[in-house]
């Protein structure tokens, strides 16, 4: 049995440790927002947060998360989350949609480290996620929004 | 009223890829699509409003990253009287109602085409449930007024909403023409900004086929011939049927082996360990330096079809630039991999997956179970990315076949590098251009095309869903009758932009084996740069600047393109750059949409830095702004991809790339800043899903001759690969 916690939920699975985390998350759990893209740790489209760092989970064995506490989009609930969901929404960020929960996983972890990035540290810590629909650049300036947002103390509530 | 299917006929354009409204989409066919509820109001299959006051869209194109979800919903909204965000937008099932005459999303036409039948179905609600009040009230109609979901007497004050006016507008006739707005009556068109589908792709919960689930599912990969055209010989599953949860392995189609299995992870664990024997098949030996070799002698030794013969050659002397261009395969490569669930019964097939194209696939579906197209019934999520790619059947007909194989519901699933190396692909191709050019003009313009044909493989797919009782030889017959006539092959380079009193294009069809389809903008993203390029190559022999010689030249009727080539120079400042930095530019017409990008470039440690494209569009009205910015944003970075980092080569007949390691995308860090301008019109919508990609490859390779001095004439570009 595998133990973990998971958006503050426990979780006990009979799953192969081998298993890529994705796969547990999305058959085992049907949670669905993190997504599949590429198997190979390349696109980023898997991209969930284990103990608030960003991680691939579709390269991840669920061996390697007994014990930990892992976060997915579905469970983003922080302050940095909400302005993150807020900013992505106002600035009109989604196309497709398909790779913006790796994207915004991604962007709240940068956040959370580091509360008013520059373009090159969004450079550094975004282009391991890919978006076929072209939206970096909407992308940074949420992240910039979401930053100044945070900065101003306001964390999210209905987009303007 | 259900559209004759002999008129589908007369439409050239639905052969030819278009797509033609020629008649009222008003949704009242025979068999109407039922209401969800029998008590709601239902004026057309489009637009049901239930008892308590929810109002159902059927939304009849895919979502596929383009804001047709936004989109079609305001132009609805707009009439209706109603919010929005405050209306439910449902997929709607492939139906005759929403045919036009195929239900596609393609060919930038959602909007164009919705423009006046989506608007008509709001305003015959709406003058229905006024004419419901004013016979509840016992009022002339004139005296009412509709208005965020509420009917108003102007006069009393009185108001009641849409919901308790249900039962009353049930019973009123359906009015042939209620009247539309006037554009100075607009409140949404031209100012709705928000995307309505953005809350839930930022919270996960936004499903795309691959998210669905069904009871008793189980998950199926195929392993499958790497050489186009080759077979399966034979298979040792040995070391496969050792990995736990598999419960199946069959040998499928001639082809491919099928592996099934209690989840994704397993099946594609024991697709690895599977041990196939594979005959290469006609194909074996083909290499990408091959098939080049074929294009050049393909452009030396085939006359090919005349396309446009124009005017006379220049008499006296002329000069003359001559140049060949070439663009090899690209991968459409969405990032949601391509899968489909299937569940197969006696009394009804259902098929759940990302698809642009509902009645392709519920009768390419119901052809190859052989069970009427009736019997089949198809569920169109969200689409992770479409691009063109999601028109075309195959894996939706693998999921069924698989489903009725098995007996269960199953999910299909490629992996990325079965949707990287079984993609159908934007064909190599090669463009000859020879210009002639005297007293500062261009005088005389030849161009021949040479390339694999899309169209081949997909008219006998449309064909078949217009034309169900066609047999098989008729329709291979009539795509290789529309393959060496494919106009989207000389699309954007048929006619051009500019006055050149002599014009004569010619196209000979190649089939190099590898199979081709629609890949974003089609014809235009390749005849866009090679044209483009090569007009540029033609103002540098003048020594005009780019910009002042292509004004010059443009057709004085293109005011359009002339508008926009001088928005895209103000708003890039044009000529003023700082030290190392240079721009290009380039100008195309794609779906009656005209977009003009200029690319500022620098070269740092031998590699293209793309700072910024600036763009400027005009598609007539544009109805929400953002959303028409973003498209042409996408458009931007999608050809980016394919004219800097990533291409497909064959080898050994098969395809050489296999992930995003080696089929490399723009990512953030090589990202450039984009700035898109609309042109204000009053014009109908034409459209801006594709437009944004054509001009691109030109304005980046013409940025880098300015820097460079070298002339680059095939993509993806490369610095050191002087032609």
């Amino acid at each position: 049995m595998i133990e973990f916690e998971l958006n503050g939920a426990a979780q006990s699975l009979d799953v192969e440790p081998s298993t890529p985390l994705l796969w547990v998350i999305r058959e085992n759990l049907r949670m669905t927002g993190t997504k599949f893209g590429c198997g190979e740790g390349l696109c980023g489209a898997c991209t969930l947060h284990i103990e608030g760092a960003p991680v691939r989970s579709c390269v991840l064995p669920v061996g390697a998360v007994a014990g930990k506490k892992i976060t997915t989009i579905e469970g983003l609930a922080s302050g940095v989350g909400r302005a993150v969901q807020r900013a992505w929404v106002e600035g009109n960020v989604p196309q497709c949609g398909y790779c913006q929960s790796g994207q915004i996983m991604s962007a709240c972890a940068l956040l959370a480290g580091n509360s008013a990035p520059s373009d090159a540290d969004i450079d550094a810590a975004m282009s391991g996620v890919i978006c076929r629909c072209g939206t970096y650049p909407r992308i940074r300036k949420a992240i910039h929004r979401a930053a100044a947002i945070r900065a101003q103390g306001d964390n999210g509530g209905a987009a303007a | 009223m259900s559209l004759n299917r002999r008129q589908f006929l007369r439409s050239s354009a639905v052969l030819g890829g278009g797509l033609v409204i020629g008649f009222e989409l008003v949704g009242c066919g025979e068999k109407q699509l039922a209401a969800s509820l029998t008590d709601s109001f239902q004026p057309s299959s489009f637009l049901e409003i239930t008892p308590d006051g929810k109002i159902i869209l059927q939304l009849y194109r895919a979502e596929m990253g383009q804001g047709v979800y936004t989109g079609i919903t305001t132009l609805v909204a707009e009439e209706l009287e109603v919010d929005p965000a405050g209306i439910t937008i449902v997929p709607a099932p492939s139906h005759p109602d929403f045919s036009t005459p195929i239900q596609i999303t393609g060919g930038s036409a959602s909007i164009k085409d919705s423009f006046e039948p989506l608007r008509q179905v709001g305003a015959t609600a709406k003058a229905i449930l006024l004419a419901a009040a004013a016979q509840e009230w016992n009022v002339p109609v004139d005296a009412l007024i509709a208005e965020n979901g509420k009917v108003r007497d102007l006069a009393s004050q009185r108001e009641t909403n849409y919901a308790a006016l249900v039962a009353t507008a049930k019973t009123l006739p359906v009015p042939q023409h209620a009247p539309l707005k006037t554009p100075a009556q607009f409140k949404l068109i031209g100012k709705y900004d928000r995307r309505l589908d953005a809350q839930q792709k930022v919270d996960g919960s936004s499903v795309y086929g691959i998210d669905i689930h069904r009871d008793g599912m189980v998950y199926a990969v195929l392993v499958r011939c790497p050489h186009f055209g080759g077979t399966l010989k034979n298979f040792d599953a040995g070391a496969s049927k050792q990995i736990a949860g598999v419960s199946a392995i069959f040998a499928f189609g001639d082809s491919a082996v099928a592996i099934v299995a209690n989840g994704y992870w397993p099946a594609r664990q024991a697709a690895l360990a599977l041990k196939p024997e594979w005959d290469k098949g006609p194909l074996a030996g083909l290499d990408s330096a091959g098939i080049r070799r074929a294009l050049a002698a393909q452009l030396d030794e085939n006359a090919g079809k005349n396309v446009t013969d124009a005017g006379d050659a220049p008499s006296g002397d002329a000069q003359t630039v001559a140049a060949d261009y070439y663009a090899p395969y690209q991968a459409h490569a969405a990032m949601e991999p391509l899968n489909c669930v299937a569940e197969v019964r006696a009394e009804r097939v259902d098929i759940w997956t990302g698809n642009q194209s509902p009645d392709v696939f519920r009768s390419a579906v119901a052809d190859a179970l052989q069970r009427s197209a009736e019997s089949v019934f198809v569920h169109t999520p969200m689409l992770g990315g479409g691009f063109g790619r999601r028109i075309y059947p195959d894996y939706a007909i693998e999921a069924a076949l698989i489903a009725q194989k098995i007996g269960k519901p199953v999910k299909l699933m490629w992996s990325r590098e079965d949707d990287i190396r079984h993609d159908l692909y934007r064909p190599a191709s090669m463009s000859r251009f020879r210009a002639q050019l005297q007293g500062g003009k261009l005088v005389g313009w030849e161009n021949k095309i040479v390339g694999a044909s899309v169209m081949q493989d997909a008219i006998p797919l449309m064909a078949k869903t217009l034309l169900p009782w066609l047999p098989q030889r008729p329709l291979k017959m009539l795509g290789g009758f529309f393959g060496r006539r494919d106009s989207t092959s000389t699309e954007g380079a048929a006619t051009l932009l500019y006055a050149a009193p002599r014009l004569k294009v010619d196209y000979a069809y190649f089939d190099a084996g590898v199979p081709v389809g629609s890949w974003r903008s089609v014809g235009n993203s390749l005849n866009g740069f090679f044209v483009e390029s090569f007009i540029d190559e033609v103002a540098h022999a003048l020594q005009q600047d780019p910009l002042a010689f292509r004004l010059a030249q443009l057709k004085p009727e293109n005011t359009r393109a002339r508008a926009v080539l001088e928005l895209v120079a103000i708003k890039s400042n044009w000529g003023k750059l700082a030290a190392g930095h240079f721009h290009g530019i380039a100008v195309h017409e794609a779906f009656n949409t005209v977009v003009a990008e200029v690319a500022e470039i620098s070269i740092e440690n031998a590699q293209i830095k793309v700072h910024k494209v600036t763009c400027a569009v005009d598609c007539g009205r544009a109805v929400n702004p953002d959303i028409v910015a973003m498209q042409i944003e996408s458009g931007v970075v999608f050809a980016l991809s394919a004219a800097l980092t990533g291409e497909i080569t064959i080898a050994d007949g098969a395809v050489v790339q296999s992930n995003f390691h080696d089929f490399e995308p723009i990512r953030m860090h090589n990202a450039p800043a984009l700035d898109v301008h609309i042109v204000p019109s009053d014009a109908a919508p034409s459209g801006v899903g594709e437009p944004g990609v054509p001009p691109l490859a030109a304005a980046l390779g013409n940025a880098i001759f300015a820097a460079t001095g070298t002339r680059l004439r095939e993509l993806p570009f490369r610095l050191g690969a002087a032609v």
